[in-house]
């Protein structure tokens, strides 16, 4: 046992180096560069490349690389073009991120739990059947046309919810700069004004990313209902002539519900990809929407910079699952 | 690392012997209730878009680039008409033609993408599985690493990339979508290749001085590959939304190139804004009838050839070499 | 049935992170819930969303519009254009002439303080400008001021150094590569952080978060002669120009500047109802044909006239652009000085398919013609693939020339086609600031700068005398004639000039007044009824 956790803490160093040697091999092999992509078309070449140079963009690939990881390795990720650093971008705005993602999350649970658990009692019935296409079709919907058709009813038609954003221009204006969880802000403030205004921008954007976790929600607990319903123990409850009621909240969903958390834990993709086209759609604040803005602006030191750190939050937290599974499960060997 | 592969791999590991087909055949046609009727309606949504896809050019009233017929120029954003079933679009291209055209783009994509996946993910799974040693750790950490990356970002920094060499076509979109889905077979190859490698024909075999070409291809090859046809489906519905996502961010395929759904909604989100909404919903749909098709044979087939969920007890279940929990419970059909 | 691993935001990692954050934010204090209600009560709070980008407050790192915009509003400069002026007038000088044609020597006012108090004297402006060239910034302005040689400061009195005579300068000192900064609060051989930065301009900034949002506030120690009609304006940054009209209809914001798709802006005007409507003006933004002439089919003169002949660019300006742009018909737009239409003149307003036949046919090209037509999809906007749709047709049209169209991303574009490697490409110019000149020579002088081979000595030589001219009569009649020779020879095709446009509430004033072709924003001039 303790071997397995200290060669698995050893593999995180090497996974974390794969990693951003690849984000820094596909990032400097894509074309363009900030200088060009901004003024290229109103310099003259010479005047451009003179540019580039002083900006070191023309410095050796390997040069550049050893720099990244140094840069990496002493937590400094560097500057976007508009002199920001990197840090304080994954920060403020990944909060942001942070908070779409805890109010999509609890939708998906709130929704897809009940409909989940439904489903796998009655396994086939026709609410099953519904269940399970609802879980298909929020799956299958793409997040932009689902925000798009939400916008033209909420927002376009019935004026009842703001477009876009994280909370209206002039009441921002207010706001100190720094990370942001209005909505916790705001309530622990306790104020009012300041809270329905952002709850206004939160739902959208929050449902529609929260509708496409809800499928997969309803898809695991409804497998792992139907699985625990078919264990012994549950057999032996219902022949013992407890209530189906709590036979299934009881024993099935119980147990039903450390795998689903242990998955849900793994859904992070889903939730990191979904919010990258959810924070596009609504103009989130989010660090996804920050992302495509500095890939559009072909800013790679910015685009490296907050890669790097997803992929060191990954390599962490797929360590942590490992670790925990591995107490769990002795039987789990490399 | 631990393996997400499920339910797939749970099937695959007891029969052996016979073709591919009849394993997978055979069940099918065993089947009844929810499974089967999933499957028929998956299979006829996708059947539908299939036919789109092959006879595009005889379907669709006029090409995806036509902006004019007869020598009469089709109108800006037209209303659904008799001449224009969907409307047309702020280019004047009729949005029907559009949706159809479409169809063979994202199936293009889609097929080409997948191939690729399997192809690449089943050959580097064997050698990884069958050789082990340094190769395999090696080729699992990238894999691992690949896994890891936040796949949508992936597809777009490598068809940023492409773009740039290749140009903004269907092959460079099925390739970022590629390797956004070769970690996935890897995996599952090199698991059930490490569990098949224990089995004793193959010990047999290795023993009487077969090859590992011939072990690998006779023997492993046959037994590995019963698991890609479920995943395969979901990916390829998992593969159009990507391509989708990459058209919606301007990273797919090129304007003019061929129709794309992702594109024609990421320029029809202006046209909703203006209560043009017949250029936005019509691909839109298109993208959701064809993914529900998809996923619904992915789950048929799921339903089908996974045996803890089967009905009938009648067979026996081999759990994988280590059963986890959430293995089993990854019934969850690709993700985005 | 798949997992993904890169669990970023796991539940575990949620909690914790969440936990960590509120702890943080608690401590913190001074936000959302802490604003003051007294500052709200009898201002006027003006609202802009916009898609452009700020790249640098600081003057010394911005060569873009979306930084200019606000840098022409925090900062005074030596000059300034006043609303729909042609010519420049002074600014924080008293005034400003050529003491030589090499010379240009400005006085400052009396008085002037930034707005932390710091005197604005002759010491700061020749420091502003000679602090360009010593940072030298690879996004900065340096390469506009290169023909400043330097800037001394004597007694109230700062003189530039010209290398070759200028007429072009006044104009440049109003842009934002002219604007003056704090000798005290700008360090001279690096940039300012955006947030920090101090100008003496109607407005000072407030507050600034990069990406999302910039607070400009009344200057309180402004003493220019420009009246503010608000005393606050927030410009909100948004990724999209649908999401821009979504929140000016909503009305999170109060106008929407740059930029608004046509569609967006053809359904704003039919919105009265909803109470927004749209505002013209003219400006300065230029798209244009090119040709290489070192290559086929552009080598041969009458092929090149004969494509001019075909194009329709009422059309283009109509179907794609749904009127939001007007044809240009030569090299120098309308609204600068000495603009004249010779395009118009020689080849029509319409296509003129017969006159280009007889002329291919008096020069012994054999027809179809084939041309290989290049455009951009990521750089002038995704409109670019149907204008360039359309002119393909119109070259086509009659069947005198048989083209293939093709794209290519931005960065590869722009090195190739200075390469020689398109023969007729589709390019853009922004003016860097509103002169003729800025039309002329970086176009034209030796070949220049797109290095298409096209290299007329005769037009050279006119170009460099109207640049020096400093009767401005003779200097119209020298552009006149640099015009006219750009016609005839063909080196490029016009074919349209943006309009400035904004969608706005209804309830806002002066927006029109701003727009001229010195794209400047002049945030004071924006009212609320």
């Amino acid at each position: 046992m303790r071997a397995y956790l200290v060669a698995r803490i050893l593999l995180v160093i090497p996974m974390v180096w794969i990693l951003l040697t690849l984000v820094f091999l596909l990032l400097r092999v894509a074309p363009g560069d900030p200088i060009t992509a901004a003024l290229g078309g109103q310099l003259p070449p010479a005047e451009l490349a003179r540019r580039r140079h002083a900006a070191g963009f023309d410095r050796p690939i390997i040069v550049q690389y050893f720099d990244y990881l140094r840069q990496v390795v002493s937590g400094n990720l560097g500057k976007t073009q508009q002199g920001e650093s990197v840090t304080h971008v994954v920060l403020v705005n990944g909060s942001a991120t942070l908070e779409l993602s805890i109010f999509a999350l609890l939708f998906a649970l709130v929704v897809g739990i009940p409909i989940g658990l439904r489903c796998g009692r009655r396994r086939d019935g026709a609410f099953d059947t519904f269940g399970r296409l609802f879980g298909i079709i929020t799956y299958a919907a793409p997040v932009f046309f689902l925000g798009l058709l939400f916008q033209l009813l909420f927002t376009k038609k019935l004026g009842w919810l703001p477009p876009s954003g994280q909370v209206s221009s002039t009441l921002q204006a207010e706001i100190s700069d720094g990370p942001h969880l209005l909505f916790f802000e705001a309530l622990f403030k306790g104020d009012m004004t300041g809270l329905s205004d952002v709850v206004k921008h939160l739902i959208l954007p929050a449902v529609t990313l929260g509708l496409l976790i809800t499928g997969v929600v309803i898809r695991l607990v409804r497998v792992n209902v139907i699985q625990t319903l078919q264990g012994d123990y549950v057999e032996a409850a219902r022949a013992r002539g407890i209530p189906e009621r709590r036979v299934v909240m009881r024993h099935a969903f119980r147990n039903a519900l450390v795998p689903i958390v242990t998955v849900m834990g793994l859904q992070a993709a889903l939730l990191l990809s979904g919010s990258v086209l959810t924070e596009e759609t609504f103009n989130w604040p989010g660090i996804g929407n920050r992302l495509i803005q500095y890939l559009q602006n072909r800013d790679y030191l910015a685009v490296q910079g907050i890669i790097s750190v997803f992929a060191i939050v990954v390599v962490v937290v797929s360590l942590l699952i490992d670790i925990v599974n591995a107490i769990l499960d002795p039987r789990v060997r490399y | 690392m631990t393996a997400n592969v499920g339910s797939a791999e749970v099937g695959t590991t007891q029969a052996r012997g016979g073709g591919l087909t009849r394993r997978l055949i055979g069940p099918i046609r065993e089947a009844h209730g929810l499974p089967k009727v999933l499957l028929w309606v998956g299979g006829g949504l996708f059947a539908v878009f299939v036919i789109c896809a092959i006879f595009a050019p005889w379907i669709a009233p006029y090409s995806f680039d036509a902006t004019s017929s007869g020598g009469k120029q089709f109108p800006k954003y037209g209303h659904p008409s008799a001449a224009h079933w969907f409307g047309t679009n702020v280019t004047n291209h009729d949005v029907l033609s559009i949706v159809i055209y479409g169809a063979r783009t994202a199936l293009e994509v889609v097929v080409l993408a997948v191939l690729f996946s399997v192809i690449v993910g089943v050959v580097l799974g064997l050698i990884s599985g069958y050789y082990g040693g340094w190769l395999d750790r090696i080729l699992v950490l990238i894999m691992d690493a690949l896994f890891a990356f936040p796949y949508l970002l992936l597809a777009i920094v490598v068809a940023f990339l492409l773009a740039g060499k290749v140009g903004g076509g269907v092959m460079t979109a099925a390739l970022s979508i590629t390797v956004v889905y070769v970690p996935q077979y890897f995996r599952v190859v090199r698991n059930s290749v490490l569990s098949a490698k224990q089995e004793s024909y193959v010990e047999a075999a290795r023993a009487l001085g077969a090859r590992p070409r011939t072990i690998m291809g006779r023997y492993l090859f046959g037994n590995v590959i019963q698991s890609v046809p479920v995943i395969a489906t979901l990916n390829a519905a998992d593969a159009i939304l990507t391509l989708a996502g990459l058209g919606f961010l301007g990273y797919g395929i090129q304007p003019g190139d061929a129709a794309e759904w992702g594109y024609e909604l990421s320029r029809a989100v202006t046209d909703a804004g203006a209560g043009i909404w017949w250029t936005g919903l019509f691909p839109g749909l298109a993208i959701v009838l064809l993914v529900v098709g998809l996923t619904l044979i992915g789950e048929g087939l799921n339903d089908i050839l996974n045996p803890v969920l089967r009905r009938r007890f009648g067979r026996l279940v081999v759990m994988p070499a280590r059963p986890r929990s959430q293995e089993v419970a990854g019934d969850v059909g690709g993700e985005r | 049935m798949l997992h993904r691993r890169s669990a970023l935001f796991g539940p575990a990692a949620i909690g914790a992170t969440a936990a960590a954050g509120l702890l943080v934010l608690t401590a913190c204090g001074g936000s959302i819930g802490n604003k003051s209600d007294s500052a709200g009560k009898g201002r006027t709070t003006i609202t802009v969303g916009t898609t452009d980008k700020i790249i640098a407050l600081d003057p010394a790192g911005a060569y873009d519009q979306g930084s200019w915009t606000p840098i022409q509003n925090i900062y005074q400069h030596l000059m300034t254009v006043e609303p729909g002026a042609k010519t420049a007038t002074p600014d924080a000088a008293s005034s400003c002439s050529f003491t030589s044609p090499t010379t240009y020597t400005c006085t400052m006012k009396p008085g002037l303080t930034f707005s932390n108090g710091d005197p604005l004297d002759a010491k700061a402006a020749a420091f502003s400008f000679n602090r360009v060239d010593k940072v030298n910034d690879p996004k900065g302005p340096s390469s506009l001021l290169t023909n400043i040689k330097k800037a001394t400061a004597q007694g109230n009195k700062v003189i530039l150094t010209l290398g070759t005579p200028d007429q072009t300068v006044p104009l440049l000192l109003a842009g934002g590569e002219g604007a003056l900064v704090d000798p005290k609060v700008f360090p001279e051989n690096k940039l300012l952080d955006s947030g920090k930065v101090i100008g003496s301009g109607p407005y000072k900034v407030a507050k600034y978060d990069v990406g999302s949002q910039l607070v400009l506030s009344k200057n309180p120690k402004y003493k220019g002669s420009d009246k503010l009609n608000n005393d606050q304006v927030i410009i909100v940054y948004k990724q999209k120009a649908s999401d821009l009209k979504l929140s000016l209809e909503n009305g999170d914001i109060d106008v929407a500047y740059r930029t608004l798709s046509p569609t967006d802006l053809q359904s704003l005007q039919k919105e009265s109802s909803k109470g927004v409507k749209v505002v013209y003006g003219p400006g300065a933004e230029i798209r244009y044909v090119d040709f290489d002439v070192t290559t086929q089919p552009g080598k041969q003169k009458a092929v090149r006239q004969a494509a001019a002949y075909l194009v329709d660019r009422k059309q283009i300006a109509s179907d794609v652009y749904d009127n939001s742009v007007e044809p240009l018909y030569s090299i120098v737009p309308t609204g600068l000085i000495g603009n004249t239409q010779p395009f118009k003149d020689i080849y029509g307003t319409s296509p003129n398919v017969a006159k280009a036949k007889a002329m291919l046919k008096a020069a012994g090209v054999s027809t179809p013609v084939k041309m290989t037509l290049w455009w951009n999809p990521d750089h002038y906007g995704e409109l670019s693939g149907d204008e360039y749709a359309d002119i393909a047709k119109q070259f086509e049209n009659g069947g005198l020339f048989q083209v293939t169209r093709r794209s290519v991303d931005w960065n590869s574009y722009d090195e190739d086609s200075k390469k020689h490697a398109y023969p007729v490409y589709e390019l853009g110019w922004y003016p860097d600031f509103p002169d003729p000149d800025d039309y002329l020579s970086p176009f034209f002088i030796k070949g220049g700068f797109n290095n298409t081979g096209y290299d007329n000595p005769t037009l050279d030589q006119i170009i460099n005398a109207q640049r020096g001219e400093m009767d401005q009569s003779k200097r119209i009649q020298q552009l006149s004639q640099a015009q006219q020779i750009v016609a005839q020879d063909v080196p490029l095709i016009p074919i349209w000039q943006g309009k400035q446009n904004a969608g706005v509430r209804s309830n806002i004033t002066g927006v029109k007044d701003t727009f001229d072709a010195s794209f400047n924003f002049r945030f004071w001039l924006v009212g609320k009824k």
